[in-house]
């Protein structure tokens, strides 16, 4: 159980954690940016007693992602383009930003298993746990979420 | 295939709100932490509902005629083939492929004869696409687990193309434009094809799906297209979905489908699916359970999961907590007799079916 100054230590750590998750389910910042809020708070009144560092983030990238879930069957859900998003980021290169449109131009299923995957580094047996479906399907995803995105990588330059 | 540097400096860029945090605090110091209440789960004292195992009049209700080669499909040797399991790797490595084996038993057909068929509505809902035609057969939802099946075919005189079937056996429609698709809304699911019983022309489509909320089910068949802009200045064009046809169902079933509650109805187990409220029970919703078993009275059993020994015999799970309360739900890739369950066994917790 943590106490307010553990909590803001933890919140801290982990809140951008909770936002790339929530981003890569649900293309909008301020989805994310509520879920993120919403993800914290509930973090504060689980009084759930954690294993370790491990366990913390494991416990809020499930949560996240039912928050995301939840989040989708809104009639109040924003749809905002993801341009507007990406001017306010800095990419180093084209290949940057080239590698994050195509991760984002995904099918939803496809870029969270690939997110988790390559940027979280969480194995399938990981991921199946996180996102509440069988290995098998986590493997298809990957694999089909792999094969789309050598496309448009290479469509949008050539990079795979 | 990725350069993992790469890939780390492209999302590190994604961050929170600055005032997120501060958001937080100010809602968290408003209202009190509630203090944690133990609670202890009288596993031993589990009590029993069993429904009634006739079928019911129900208005709205069209009883499905012939289930045998749906329920061979759903659950038994027609479906998806027998595999001791699957382990690939990448060309760096790193583990690609990682699918437990699972196996198929034909179905006993007294068992689904009194406890499935019944049930199971049988429908005629109908909807037509560039030359394809989806119609629904039949569908049979168990209300209080939440576990569903869904059959129904895709037919085109001209022949169907642009599916996938993958090693697990699950069917996809290959994204792209001017492709077919058809997609269950609103639910969760998976979809495999009735191999016994489809042919060039027409696709037999058995999709377990998981549903509590709704009393209708939207199917859709439509055809993808090439966006008018691309995505992003010299990128990909996008794919849209804008064109389709729906048809509805509603969910009518012959009566409550035969359940057991047990533990308080904190597992419940009805002949085609689990739910269990694993956090009630004292699971951790993270680490998860790694080992599921239904005893039989004869002594023989189903296990449903066994990580260690690399084995998975269900067909779809899906952990929620959509809900005040957490509860995954998995799809049985056989036919429970429920009136013959001894015990169900949840890792290192018993619960005594009497």
């Amino acid at each position: 159980m943590f106490t307010d100054v553990q909590f803001t230590q933890c919140a801290q750590e982990y809140m951008d954690t909770v936002f790339r998750v929530a981003f890569s389910y649900m293309k909008s910042r301020a989805d994310a940016d509520d879920i993120t809020q919403n993800v914290l708070i509930k973090l504060y009144y689980a009084n759930k007693e954690f294993d370790g560092d491990a366990h913390v983030k494991h416990w809020l990238i499930r949560v996240t992602i039912n928050e995301c879930k939840k989040a989708l069957l809104s009639p109040w859900r924003r749809s905002e383009p993801i341009e507007d998003y990406v001017a306010a980021l800095t990419f180093e290169t084209k290949e940057h930003s080239e590698l994050f449109y195509a991760v984002m131009d995904l099918p939803k299923k496809y870029r969270v298993a690939v997110f988790l995957y390559y940027y979280e580094d969480y194995s399938t047996d990981e991921i199946s746990q996180l996102l509440g479906i069988p290995k098998a399907t986590v493997c298809t995803h990957l694999k089909r979420g792999r094969e789309k995105l050598k496309i448009n990588l290479s469509e949008a330059n050539g990079y795979v | 295939m990725y350069d993992k540097k790469i890939f780390e400096e492209t999302f590190s860029n994604l961050k929170a709100s600055e005032d997120t945090l501060s958001e937080v605090l100010k809602m968290t110091t408003k209202k009190k932490r509630p203090y944690k209440i133990l609670r202890i789960i009288p596993i031993a004292a589990a009590f029993i509902f069993l429904f009634s195992v006739t079928a019911l009049a129900v208005a709205g209700f069209t009883l499905y005629e012939n289930p045998a080669a749906m329920l061979r499909a759903f659950f038994g040797e027609n479906g998806t083939v027998k595999s001791d399991g699957i382990v690939e790797y990448d060309e760096f490595g790193k583990l690609d492929v990682n699918l437990p084996g699972w196996e198929r038993v034909p179905v006993d057909e007294t068992l689904a004869d009194e406890l499935i068929a019944p049930y199971i509505s049988g429908e005629t809902a109908s909807a037509s696409w560039e030359g394809y035609t989806l119609t629904v057969e039949a569908n049979l939802h168990d209300p209080i687990t939440g576990a569903g099946l869904l059959y129904y075919t895709v037919e085109n005189p001209d022949g169907i193309s642009g599916y996938e079937v993958f090693y697990n056996g699950e069917f996809g429609w290959v994204t792209g434009a001017g492709n077919i698709y058809t997609s269950v809304k609103m639910v969760y699911e998976k979809s495999y094809i009735d191999e016994a019983k489809s042919t060039e022309t027409k696709l037999y489509i058995c999709s377990y799906y998981v549903e509590d909320e709704n009393t209708e089910i939207q199917i859709s068949i439509g055809v993808q297209e090439q966006d008018s802009v691309p995505i992003y200045e010299g990128g990909p064009m996008g794919l849209i979905r804008k064109d389709h046809e729906n048809v509805t169902i509603k969910q009518a079933n012959g009566g409550e489908i035969p359940s057991l509650s047990l533990a308080d109805g904190k597992v419940v187990v009805s002949p085609i699916g689990i739910r269990i409220y694993d956090e009630e029970l004292g699971f951790d919703t993270v680490s998860y359970i790694h080992y599921i078993a239904l005893r039989y009275e004869d002594g023989s059993e189903y296990v449903l999961i066994d990580d260690d020994s690399f084995v998975e015999n269900r067909m779809y799970a899906l952990g929620t907590g959509l809900t005040e309360r957490y509860f995954t739900v998995m799809l049985f890739n056989r036919i429970v007799d429920i009136n013959s369950l001894s015990e169900i066994v949840l890792d290192d917790v018993v619960i005594k079916v009497r």
